[in-house]
């Protein structure tokens, strides 16, 4: 009898446990709802550590093989680069707990704009007030990630790095400006002022940030190549990368959007990008930082990260990233996100490999350059015509083919850069329009 | 305090025209000066459209954030507004100012 | 005052979104005509003379402006075909019978012939009927399924097989942006296409506005002083349309060139999605091998463009092996590439006291193209 009424109680249980207790480990009670769970603390961090360890594979201890790579971390100091870092520490301290070693060593690398941005972040603007200045963030890391080793390059050293410069001297620039003074060239074309001069010759703060992105990511692989990283990690999320997406079709590069989002080794060098965060979504990201008190290691506040972004700057000055980026972390397109990037992956360029050879890398992003226009209209028109008669036309010669991309396009090249559309693709020449004879400091090899 | 008006002609196309009772044309005066002093613009225009002469009540369709909505092409004395300084544009007596939308269906 | 950037003589009235360029009324009138001329001769979309080609006509700008533009260009530069208005009467009150007066006008100023195909005469149900029946949720599927078969009957009765559409750049970078949005693959990759041809149509359907922006085509109409007809259809709700709007409307504030730039780039992603004659088969990854029209495309990309001989006969083989799909309906006898074509499948469900079938977006036949009484 007493039995009975056990049994029946248990029975009768799941129905208010499943309300009250984490959904997976129904033990403790819930913390945050995820995906449409609710879920406790622990249960939500094996989430994030299992979506982030899924992408270390080729960097577990193995028996045997004492080897040691070396990964370059990627830090903007805002929120998600901050929780890769920890939770790649976590990875990283784990195998030394169970293994006694490591796979792997890391160096954390922050890129500094601010000698051409004029603020702390380029993604976010922050206020003076609610920001953890750059120094003191990285400070705080080395204290609290003592394993890692942290290095600040500032951007103008992209024209320098790809040179003939070592290791050794980039460390002993990275203070910023020192250069200068050593340097045997006039003061009027150092890295910075070089910098400079090629960013204020761009019409708009939009293709300003649109080539500073490019040169940070150049940069970074300059870096991995000369401290022998074998990979570069990105704290890119799925609400970032669909952002990117969207952003690069707006500029005109859908043609490289594999080469921009995809994991793996890019043309610029046999370095890997890995995005471990890449099936997270921002909002997870912002959750974990709180649990995981991370906030005081980034310089973005708490407070700006979480209430609604306002429109930054004004309204014409603001670049086509952050408009993405506002796009998709308002709350009601972030779903969204998914299907963009999910979408993007889906475009696995068949003929990618042999568009890289037979057209060459762009001379500005170093990507493989854009179909040329004769060859996909030709495409077009046999594809239609069924009796593949009359295709042809006395029109499609190659001449009015490219008067056709300056009628068209409008993207008429400046007088003595005839050439330019063999060398730099469509969303380069969109970005450098009316810039003239550009000083870029990288080459493709 | 002046009470000094300048003469001019809005012009509404495009499906505009629905939002002023199906008015094409309006000859109006408008303040020379706003209640601040200030030269009358192109915004002023707009907001004073809303409120003296728009019939319907849909005023998002045709201002939003104290300009004219994205998608409203507005042209001074039929050239882009654009050329003119946009909203700042300064109202000068017999402007014609002709809105017209891109937005409805073609 | 800006001096004309070409004639360096008139007062500059138009700022071209495409480069900032400041021109004046006659020199922008003869650089946007040029413009959809390039694209026609660029495209070989008149590969024939003499042949009888239609314009969807719904009375609006886009439409009117290609039916003017063409005109004057088919008398300038002697393309040699002959232009038909085509219509549809949707049957929605307070809609259509404005814009059909319009066309009616149009018609009689382009000289050119006009043809109206009505719902009602085509299904026996007008979109006024079909919105008592299902209630407005939903009925842009109706709509958008019923204009596409009614274009293509439209046409074969007149025995036409080639169809002009409006779309401007505008329209189609939507669409691009909507589609990454919707994460519909298939679609991505023919949406930026000029020329399509459907499995499902011995159609051809072509733009030749692509290039040219919603705005500048409303100036167009303006200094043209084109007799359009402009009011948002009474059952368009512009629902998720209107968030990529709204997004391109934002993006083209900070940089005009984005509008094309968007088409540019969903032009790049043409050829690297399924032929058309084969939807659905760009959504799983892996089956890349056994497309006919992914092989053939990458032959096309590896051949130098002077060898045009030999991409035709490329092409030849691809389109002789993917159009043998086609079937008819077995209702109405319309081609189709199911037993019933979904024209027929939605009347039935009108017909029936049922509650209206969810019809699958991922299909071929219903265009996204549905909004704003843009005809397909």
């Amino acid at each position: 009898m007493e039995f009975e009424i056990t049994m029946a109680d248990i029975a009768n249980r799941p129905r208010p446990a499943a309300q009250n207790l984490c959904k997976r480990c129904k033990v403790n009670p819930p913390d945050i709802t995820m995906r449409h769970e609710a879920i406790c603390w622990t249960c939500f961090q094996i989430y994030i550590r299992t979506k982030f360890t899924r992408h270390m594979e080729p960097y577990k201890v193995k028996k045997g093989n004492l080897s040691t790579k070396k990964l370059l971390l990627a830090t903007s100091l805002g929120v998600s680069s901050t929780v890769l870092l920890d939770t790649l520490y976590w990875h990283r301290s784990l195998q030394i707990e169970r293994a006694k070693r490591s796979k792997y060593d890391v160096c954390v690398v922050h890129i500094d704009e601010t000698a051409v941005t004029g603020n702390a972040t380029n993604t976010t603007p922050d206020t003076a007030a609610t920001t953890t200045s750059v120094d003191e963030c990285i400070e705080k890391l080395k204290e609290n990630y003592p394993q890692f080793e942290f290095i600040r390059v500032p951007l103008e050293e992209i024209y320098t790095i790809s040179g003939n410069t070592t290791v050794e001297e980039i460390a002993s620039t990275a203070a910023g400006l020192t250069l200068d003074s050593t340097s045997t060239s006039p003061s009027s074309s150092t890295p910075l002022t070089k910098l400079c001069t090629l960013l204020s010759s761009l019409n708009s703060r939009a293709s300003q940030m649109d080539l500073i992105n490019i040169l940070r990511t150049r940069l970074l692989v300059e870096i991995a190549k000369q401290r022998n990283c074998e990979a570069i990690f990105f704290g890119d999320t799925m609400t970032k990368m669909a952002a990117m997406v969207l952003a690069e079709v707006t500029k005109g590069r859908g043609h490289a959007l594999p080469w921009l989002i995809s994991d793996g080794p890019t043309p610029y060098g046999p370095q890997l990008i890995i995005r471990p965060f890449r099936e997270l979504s921002k909002s997870e990201i912002i959750s974990y930082t709180t649990f995981a008190s991370l906030w005081p290691f980034s310089i973005i506040s708490q407070e700006t990260a979480t209430t609604a972004p306002k429109p930054p700057i004004k309204a014409k000055n603001q670049t086509i990233d952050e408009i993405m980026q506002k796009f998709f972390d308002d709350f009601s397109n972030s779903h969204l996100s998914t299907n963009v990037v999910k979408t993007a992956e889906k475009l696995d360029f068949a003929d990618d490999r042999d568009r890289a050879q037979r057209l060459g890398l762009c001379e500005i992003c170093g990507l493989p350059m854009d179909e040329d226009p004769r060859v996909r209209k030709l495409k077009n028109i046999v594809k239609v015509d069924e009796k593949g008669e009359e295709g042809s036309g006395s029109s499609n010669g190659s001449g009015s083919v490219s008067d056709a991309d300056a009628r068209i396009y409008c993207l008429e090249p400046p007088v003595g850069e005839e050439g330019l559309k063999e060398r730099r693709c469509y969303g380069c020449r969109r970005s450098t329009l009316g810039a003239g004879k550009i000083d870029w400091p990288v080459n493709n090899r | 305090m002046t009470t000094d008006t300048i003469p001019i002609t809005v012009e509404l196309a495009g499906g505009l025209e629905l939002l002023f009772d199906n008015e094409k044309k309006l000859r109006i005066n408008i303040p020379a000066k706003t209640e601040d002093g200030d030269a009358t613009n192109i915004n002023y225009l707009v907001n004073y459209l809303c409120v003296h002469h728009m019939k319907d009540t849909r005023r998002e369709m045709f201002e939003v954030d104290g300009t004219v909505r994205a998608g409203i092409l507005v042209l001074i004395n039929d050239a882009d507004w654009e050329l003119e300084g946009e909203g700042e544009y300064e109202l000068q007596p017999k402007d014609t100012i002709l809105f017209v939308s891109t937005l409805h269906g073609g | 005052m800006h001096r004309c950037a070409i004639c360096q003589t008139n007062r500059a009235q138009v700022i071209r979104p495409k480069n900032g360029q400041k021109i004046c009324k006659s020199c922008f009138l003869e650089v946007f005509e040029l413009e959809v001329h390039t694209t026609i001769v660029e495209n070989n979309i008149f590969p024939r003379r003499g042949e009888r080609v239609a314009i969807g006509a719904s009375g609006g700008k886009d439409s009117t402006v290609l039916a003017a533009t063409l005109k004057a260009l088919n008398e300038r530069y002697d393309y040699g075909v002959e232009f038909v208005l085509l219509s549809i009467d949707e049957g929605i009150h307070g809609y259509r019978d404005d814009s059909l007066e319009t066309v009616k006008r149009n018609a009689v100023q382009y000289g050119m012939e006009l043809c109206i195909v009505g719902y009602d005469t085509l299904y026996g149900w007008t979109m006024d009927k079909v919105v008592e029946k299902i209630g407005k949720k939903g009925n842009c599927t109706y709509c958008g399924v019923f204009r596409r078969q009614a274009l293509d009957r439209g046409a074969k009765r007149l025995d036409i097989s080639h169809i002009l559409t409006g779309h401007n750049a505008d329209d189609i970078a939507e669409t691009v942006l909507m589609n990454f949005l919707r994460g519909d693959l298939p679609r991505l990759g023919r949406c930026a296409e000029i020329m399509t041809a459907s499995a499902t149509s011995p159609m051809r359907r072509s733009k030749p506005l692509k290039y040219a922006y919603e705005k500048e085509i409303v100036l167009y109409a303006h200094y043209r002083e084109l007799d359009y007809f402009s009011t948002e259809c009474v059952y368009s709700p512009e629902a998720f349309r209107g968030n990529a709007r709204s997004l391109l409307k934002e993006l083209e504030k900070i940089r005009p060139s984005s509008v094309l730039d968007i088409v540019r780039s969903g032009e790049q992603l043409v050829h690297d999605v399924k032929s058309p004659s084969k939807p659905g088969c760009g959504e799983r990854n892996g089956c890349r091998g056994q497309d006919k029209g992914s092989v053939s495309g990458s032959q096309v990309m590896s051949t130098e463009p002077a060898t045009l001989k030999l991409l035709q006969g490329a092409a030849q083989t691809n389109d002789g092996a993917g159009i043998q799909t086609i079937g008819v309906c077995g209702k109405c006898g319309y081609m189709s590439s199911q037993p019933i074509c979904k024209a027929c499948v939605l009347v039935d469900s009108l017909n029936k006291t049922e509650p209206p079938v969810e019809v699958s977006l991922t299909g071929n036949m219903i265009s996204i193209e549905v909004s704003g009484g843009i005809l397909i």
